[in-house]
């Protein structure tokens, strides 16, 4: 008996080496690949970030924000912190980790639109936090979305099981970037080298509205994510919750009367907090011209380096 | 719980534990552990067949010793026929009635006559075409004195119960199970590495080859009216490779649990896939099954001695009694009859018994041969697969019909032909072909080497998403 279990503690010791070998060369290459979320992460979590600027959001500020241009035009450093397709409660997880690790910034620039109002109940983009899971921060964020990270920390390899392409891509992370366009970050920034195509999928998930919603739950939600940043932020910080350019399709009578009384309560609040700033370019000029949008919802590169321009003139008057 | 589960994962050490360091001082008590866990990991899928199970075990238990015990012909003639009707009117009602039942009704609506069938609303009970068959074989070598009945209820039960085979098999004989329960188990390094060989290959059919293959299987012929030739092709041998790795996979787990527990079971399957001819296939494939029905039903009806009429007719008797074993419905049938013409084909030609010996291989034009007869042997069992998988005939007949239309697109190919299929198959293959002429490709030589790459395997390639059944579960 001895001998048979010597022999399975062999093969148990053999297996976890190289298990273990394998996820740590390929997950070491994720963390070290410059211009990747992978690296964006590392960074965040060894606190080498420390911008004066933080942009959060879910997809579109993801795609949307470029933090060279706007930390160029007001003259601060500028990273985009934002969650790609994580919805409020993500975007919170993700800024206390980061100022866990990082200098609070002095201003937020918080993207908003009508998909920011409903929680995540599923981790988006899964992947990002691959080779992390050893971080407690982490852990924490992930395990209480799905229970499998737990095993995926006790289980090598199990993280990339079925997942072969992403495997192969840790480890040429090593020597060179397996990564091509519209994957690549710009401190944080991930610019999409697209051509306009219509989401009718995501047109249609829109409610058709005849009243003006009353938005009580997402009122409720704004003074939350308002008071967030407040109780976490120095006094003197600034808050600006920015509403991109909607393309023209989505800017119907419907989206007037859904997002009528959440405007009419960001003005209310930008009335009374002088620190707070609400930028409303839902019906920029930018909106009519497909050129700037890969669908309807997101905004390409050509779209978002205009929009972050414009973005910044708005705010750079408001700081000034 | 399944083979493939996280709680057989935590079980089978538990219990591994017990068995050889609390339970191990006697036979009896070795084999009261057995038990018990064999009846809890039953339990496990609905207790409420457990009374079932039991009732089974009981009935052949009892009609046993009365046979044996049986004074006059007429006494034991009838203990053997309460046992033979009581069980098949068991495996009838759950898994026949229905189908009877409605094609019945069926032929009475096509000549006129408007009916409804009675249905039953009835769950198959897991494992009961394997237990049956325990207690038949049991039943019907005591009737013709082959072996003695079993006295110990214990040893007995745990023969029709022990927990390895008891869902999905091997069909154990009395013969070679029972002398093994009867003795005290005394711990083998050798067999338990082999064993533990087994139980890894067995996952890695399962996890990987099976379930990966399903995915593509499945996604073929479930819309296989909107797939090409090309792809319909590798639908089939996706559910060749699929069906395989899960049943064989299973019988190795089976097979590689029993012996970290110092029993032998009946070796299921030989590397069917690497069979030169349909009767060679029947040698390798489901040799528990084969061999029970050689050995109860087709020797008995007169085999292949007799009258060519004879011969035929005993042919397609076992084999439509195999397809129909495999479940209530024609698509099994039609599959037995497939196969009874591939292999009546070799009768009638006396080739049935013409590759018995070991597969070798080298550079001549005999092993050129050899390699095509393979290939030959198994494209046409993809091709009867096709009725197996198939929902019902018509569907397998549009499905067959489609394939020879020969239209192919190379999207197709770039659709049902993966990354990870690429990898996996051709080291199932190779393993399996390199080491055909052991029961087990990672045992033996570089040993270690070749479980640690499968385990690998099994992580990275692994399907743990899907709590997917063994398709053999369900006969």
């Amino acid at each position: 008996m001895k001998v048979f279990l010597k022999y399975i503690i062999q093969i148990i010791a053999v297996t976890l080496v190289f298990a273990f070998g394998i996820q740590y060369f390929s997950d070491n290459g994720f963390k070290q690949l410059k211009n990747s979320r992978y690296n964006d992460w590392a960074n965040i979590l060894n606190g080498k970030i420390n911008s004066e600027i933080i942009i959060n959001g879910s997809s579109r500020g993801f795609v949307g924000y470029n933090p060279v241009i706007i930390g160029d035009k007001l003259n601060l450093s500028c990273f985009n912190l934002s969650f790609n397709a994580g919805s409020y409660n993500l975007q919170q997880s993700k800024f206390d980790i980061y100022l866990k690790n990082n200098k609070t910034p002095k201003v937020i620039i918080q993207n908003i639109d009508l998909a920011y109002f409903v929680k995540s109940t599923k981790l988006p983009d899964e992947e990002q936090f691959y080779p992390f899971i050893y971080n407690k921060s982490i852990d924490s964020l992930t395990t209480k979305f799905d229970n499998r990270f737990s095993l995926f920390r006790t289980i090598p390899l199990l993280k990339y099981n079925q997942k072969i392409k992403m495997l192969e891509e840790g480890v040429i992370a090593n020597f060179s970037n397996p990564f091509e366009k519209n994957v690549k970050t710009i401190q944080g920034y991930c610019p999409q080298n697209r051509i306009f195509k219509v989401d009718y999928h995501n047109l249609s998930r829109f409610p058709n509205l005849t009243f003006k919603a009353e938005n009580k739950h997402e009122i409720l939600l704004l003074h939350d994510m308002i008071n967030f940043y407040t109780w976490r932020l120095h006094k003197d910080a600034k808050i600006i919750f920015v509403w991109m350019p909607e393309y023209k399709l989505r800017l119907t009578k419907s989206f007037d009367l859904k997002r009528e009384s959440i405007i009419d309560e960001l003005n209310l609040i930008q009335k009374k907090d002088k620190n707070f700033l609400f930028i409303d370019m839902a019906y920029d000029e930018m909106s009519n011209h497909t050129q700037y949008y890969y669908d309807t919802f997101h905004l390409n590169e050509v779209g978002s380096n205009l929009f972050s321009e414009k973005v910044s003139m708005k705010i750079n008057e408001f700081l000034n | 719980m399944f083979f493939n589960s996280i709680a057989f994962a935590i079980f089978l050490p538990i219990v591994f534990f017990l068995y050889w360091f609390v339970f191990n001082k006697t036979k009896s008590t070795q084999n009261a552990l057995l038990i018990i866990v064999s009846y809890y990991f039953y339990s496990c899928w609905d207790w409420r067949f457990l009374f079932l199970l039991v009732f089974s075990t009981f009935l052949d238990y009892y009609t046993g010793i009365q046979i044996e015990k049986g004074k006059s012909e007429k006494s034991r003639k009838f203990w053997f026929w309460l046992s033979i009707l009581v069980n098949l009117g068991f495996l009838g009602i759950f898994k026949y009635y229905n189908f009877f039942a409605a094609s019945f009704s069926e032929l009475l609506n096509s000549v006129g006559l408007k009916t409804s069938p009675v249905l039953l609303n009835v769950i198959l009970p897991v494992g009961i075409s394997f237990y049956t068959f325990h207690g038949l074989s049991y039943v019907i070598d005591i009737y013709y004195k082959r072996i003695k009945a079993e006295y110990n209820f214990i040893d007995y039960s745990l023969f029709v119960s022990y927990f390895p085979l008891l869902v999905a098999g091997p069909i154990e004989r009395a013969t070679h199970l029972l002398p093994q329960v009867k003795v005290k188990r005394e711990f083998d390094f050798e067999k338990a590495k082999e064993g533990f060989c087994q139980l890894v290959w067995g996952l890695f059919k399962k996890v990987v080859i099976a379930d990966n293959c399903a995915i593509y299987a499945n996604n073929i012929f479930d819309n296989y009216a909107s797939m090409d030739s090309f792809s319909l092709i590798l639908g089939a041998v996706y559910f060749a490779f699929q069906i395989y790795g899960d049943f064989s996979g299973y019988s190795d787990i089976a097979l590689g649990v029993s012996k970290l527990f110092g029993i032998d079971l009946l070796r299921n399957f030989n590397y069917p896939y690497f069979s030169r001819d349909i009767a060679e296939f029947w040698r390798r494939w489901h040799i528990s099954l084969s061999s029970w029905f050689r050995d109860y039903l087709y020797i008995p009806l007169g085999g292949s001695k007799g009258s060519k009429l004879m011969q035929i007719r005993n042919v397609f008797i076992i084999f439509l009694v195999s397809g129909f074993w495999h479940g209530a419905n024609w698509t099994y049938i039609v599959w037995g009859l497939i196969h009874a013409t591939y292999f009546l084909v070799l009768l009638l030609l006396k080739k049935n018994r013409n590759n018995f010996g070991k597969i070798r291989i080298s550079w001549n034009v005999s092993s050129a041969k050899t390699i095509g007869s393979i290939l030959v042997t198994f494209a046409i069992t993809c091709f009867s697969w096709i009725f197996f998988r198939s929902l019902n005939i018509y569907m397998a007949l549009d499905y067959i019909k489609r394939i020879v239309s020969f239209n192919f697109t190379l999207d197709s190919f770039k659709e049902h032909v993966s990354f990870i299929i690429i990898i996996i198959l051709p080291y199932l293959i190779l393993l399996e072909w390199n080491n055909r002429n052991k029961e087990c490709p990672l045992f033996d030589r570089f040993s270690k080497i070749k479980v640690v790459i499968t385990i690998l395997f099994i992580l990275l390639f692994g399907q743990f998403d899907i709590q997917s059944k063994f398709i053999y579960f369900q006969f």
